[in-house]
C-alpha cells in the first residue's frame, strides 16, 4: 500500500471500493433514466405536466455524470491520502430530484 | 493535493455548506464514506423503483383497476417513494456525522417505514383481489 507511482487513476485498494461506487452511481443514474422515461407515458393523461420529470431528471443526470468522472479521481487519489470528501453535492441533488420526481407524481395523481 | 500528509491539512473540498452540514469531527476511513455513499445510492435505487411502479400502476392499469383504487395504489407507491428518498438523505448525513465523530451509527428509521408501507400496499391488492373483482 504504500508505493507512490506517478498521479493516475490508479490505486491500490483491493476492495476495488471506487469501481463499486462509480458503478452504483451509474446504475442509479440508469434507472433514474428509465424512471424519467414512464413519466413520458403521462403526457396523454396528464398534459405536459409530465415534461416536468423528465427535464428535471435529465438535467439532474448530466450535472450528476459530470461529477462523477471528477469525483472518481478524487475518490482514487483520497485513498492514497486515506481522506475522501463527502459527497453532499452529489447527495443533495440526486435526493431533491428523486423527491421533486415524487412530488410532481402526487400532485398529477391527487389534481389530475 | 500532492502531498500524501494526512494529519493537520483542512479537508479537500469543504465549502461551507459542507462544514455547516457535516459538523466537526475528523475524516473518517475513506472507505467507510464511500460505503455510507453507495448504501444511499441502493436506498435512492429503492425509491426510484417505487416512484417507476407508482407511475406505471397510474399509466397501464386503468383496465384492471377501478379508477379509485388505481389512484390508492399509484398515490401510496408515490409517497413511499418520497419518503424513502428523503429519509435516505437524512439518513446518509447522519451516518456520515456519526463517522466524523467516532459515534455509533443510528438505527435506520427507514426499515420499518418500507416494511409497513409495502405490507399495507399489500394487503390492499389482496383484499381487492379476493373481494374486489367480482
Amino acid at each position: 500500500m504504500n508505493r507512490r507511482g506517478p498521479v493516475s487513476l490508479g490505486h491500490e485498494d483491493p476492495g476495488l471500493q471506487p469501481e463499486r461506487t462509480l458503478l452504483a452511481w451509474r446504475r442509479t443514474l440508469m434507472t433514474l433514466l428509465v424512471v424519467c422515461t414512464i413519466f413520458l407515458r403521462w403526457i396523454p393523461h396528464f398534459g405536459l405536466i409530465a415534461l416536468l420529470p423528465v427535464i428535471v431528471s435529465l438535467v439532474a443526470g448530466i450535472l450528476i455524470q459530470i461529477g462523477l468522472n471528477a469525483r472518481y479521481r478524487k475518490s482514487a487519489k483520497g485513498l492514497k491520502q486515506e481522506r475522501i470528501p463527502a459527497p453532499l453535492r452529489e447527495v443533495v441533488v440526486l435526493g431533491g430530484t428523486v423527491i421533486v420526481l415524487s412530488v410532481v407524481g402526487i400532485y398529477s395523481v391527487v389534481s389530475g | 493535493m500532492t502531498s500524501p500528509d494526512p494529519g493537520n491539512v483542512p479537508s479537500p473540498d469543504r465549502d461551507r455548506l459542507s462544514a455547516s452540514l457535516l459538523g466537526g469531527g475528523c475524516e473518517p476511513d475513506p472507505r467507510f464514506t464511500l460505503a455510507n455513499e453507495r448504501t444511499f445510492l441502493a436506498w435512492i435505487r429503492t425509491a426510484l423503483a417505487f416512484l417507476a411502479g407508482g407511475i406505471a400502476v397510474e399509466a397501464f392499469t386503468g383496465d384492471v383497476f377501478s379508477p379509485g383504487l388505481r389512484r390508492a395504489v399509484a398515490l401510496s407507491l408515490l409517497v413511499l417513494a418520497m419518503l424513502v428518498s428523503a429519509s435516505a438523505c437524512v439518513r446518509w448525513l447522519k451516518v456520515e456525522r456519526a463517522m466524523r465523530l467516532r459515534k455509533p451509527l443510528p438505527l435506520p428509521v427507514l426499515v420499518p417505514i418500507l416494511s409497513l408501507g409495502g405490507a399495507l400496499v399489500a394487503t390492499g391488492l389482496i383484499v381487492f383481489l379476493v373481494y374486489g373483482a367480482r
